[in-house]
């Protein structure tokens, strides 16, 4: 028996045994099996005596495949933080530090607007504040990170404007910093500021659902929306809250 | 105690212990897959094939604890590079503590026993 047959033989005997792994665990482990015999091979232990230590070294093909499919004993999982992995449903995993970070940045981000009746240059410090948490956090992928930057900075003119325009109407002031929504009346502002606080809301709610170090891929879809239409002017101010609830 | 009981359950602590000694070994950097399997493997008595640290790592990484990236190499096929991942470093950490805690007390308990048979 040459070399090559060897060592088919072995992965032969490997491909046997793991019939019973899932498909792509399966091609995984023989994967990585052949890839170390093969950089074994490329090291030292090529071929005869030293090619049979190297196999005897990897160990019975069998019970290669018995480590693989067994579950059991697997303490490592009994400590391990909430895998951010295969099972777990989006949010709530992560370290709570990272994670009350995170929120904060959302909260800042998209709600700092609520302060500019108070005070504006208070509401333009926390969304610089919260844009900037948004932007470094680990947690989002680039395109989330820009749909919340864009939601939170368009929601700054617009909402607080509109609410300061709300504020001078009901006192009566015939003008306030955007004299023409005075004109449409309070009726127009409040649609407004309703439509305004959905789509914060929303974006919030759709932010605060990413897991932590999720692949790149398409973030969680449906859930968010269905959660933050109904209460969203009541659940405006909370946007973390919401979807905490909801998850 | 039945004969073998104790023989079974060091096999047991084995299993149940070597997934922080992977976590262990990635402490201080990155190493290669195969590198790895070699170093764990020629610790005395923590594994009988070098195989069956594979499937390991496996869980590791969808686990989360482990982070991989592939480099091309000069020679053989490209190689999978392991690291800890923020979350393994963590349970690492929490591992040490517990079993510091745990080989303290259990040897503590076994001076006694050598003492009192020695007598």
């Amino acid at each position: 028996m040459n070399d090559d047959d060897l060592v088919a033989g072995y992965l032969g005997r490997l491909v046997q045994a793991a019939r019973q792994l899932p498909p792509d665990r399966r091609a995984e482990l023989i994967d990585e099996i052949a890839d170390h015999i093969e950089q074994a091979r490329a090291v030292s232990e090529a071929s005869g005596p030293g090619l049979q230590d190297l196999l005897r070294r990897l160990g019975e093909p069998e019970a290669i495949a018995a480590a693989a499919s067994d579950s059991a004993g697997d303490f490592a999982g009994a400590f391990a933080q909430p895998a951010p992995a295969i099972t777990q449903p989006p949010a709530g995993a992560g370290p709570g530090r990272r994670r009350r970070l995170d929120v904060a940045a959302v909260m800042l981000t998209l709600g700092s607007v609520l302060l500019a009746p108070v005070s504006f240059v208070l509401a333009l410090l926390g969304w610089a504040v919260g844009i900037v948490m948004l932007l470094l956090s680990p947690r989002w992928p680039r395109r989330a990170k820009v749909l919340g930057a864009v939601t939170g900075t368009l929601a700054l003119p617009l909402f607080g404007g509109l609410l300061a325009t709300l504020a001078k109407t009901w006192y009566w002031h015939p003008a306030g910093p955007f004299g023409w929504q005075t004109g449409t009346g309070p009726f127009i502002s409040t649609i407004l500021v309703t439509a305004a606080v959905a789509a914060v809301t929303l974006v919030g709610a759709r932010l605060l659902r990413y897991p932590l170090s999720q692949p790149a891929g398409p973030g969680p879809a449906t859930p968010a929306g269905r959660t933050a239409t109904g209460p969203a002017a009541a659940a405006a101010s909370e946007p973390a809250t919401s979807a905490r609830a909801g998850r | 105690m039945v004969d073998g009981e104790a023989s079974n359950l060091v096999a047991q602590m084995r299993r149940g212990v070597l997934p922080f000694c992977v976590l262990a070994m990635l402490g201080d950097g990155e190493r290669y897959g195969f590198e790895l399997v070699r170093a764990l493997a020629s610790v005395d008595g923590l594994v009988t094939g070098e195989g069956t640290i594979y499937p390991l790592l496996a869980r590791l990484r969808r686990q989360g604890l482990v982070e991989t990236t592939w480099r091309e190499s000069d020679a053989g096929p490209p190689r999978r590079y392991y690291r800890l991942a923020p979350s393994g470093r963590a349970t690492l950490a929490e591992f040490t503590g517990s079993w510091r805690l745990f080989r303290d007390s259990v040897d503590g308990l076994l001076q006694v026993g050598e003492k009192g048979g020695s007598t």
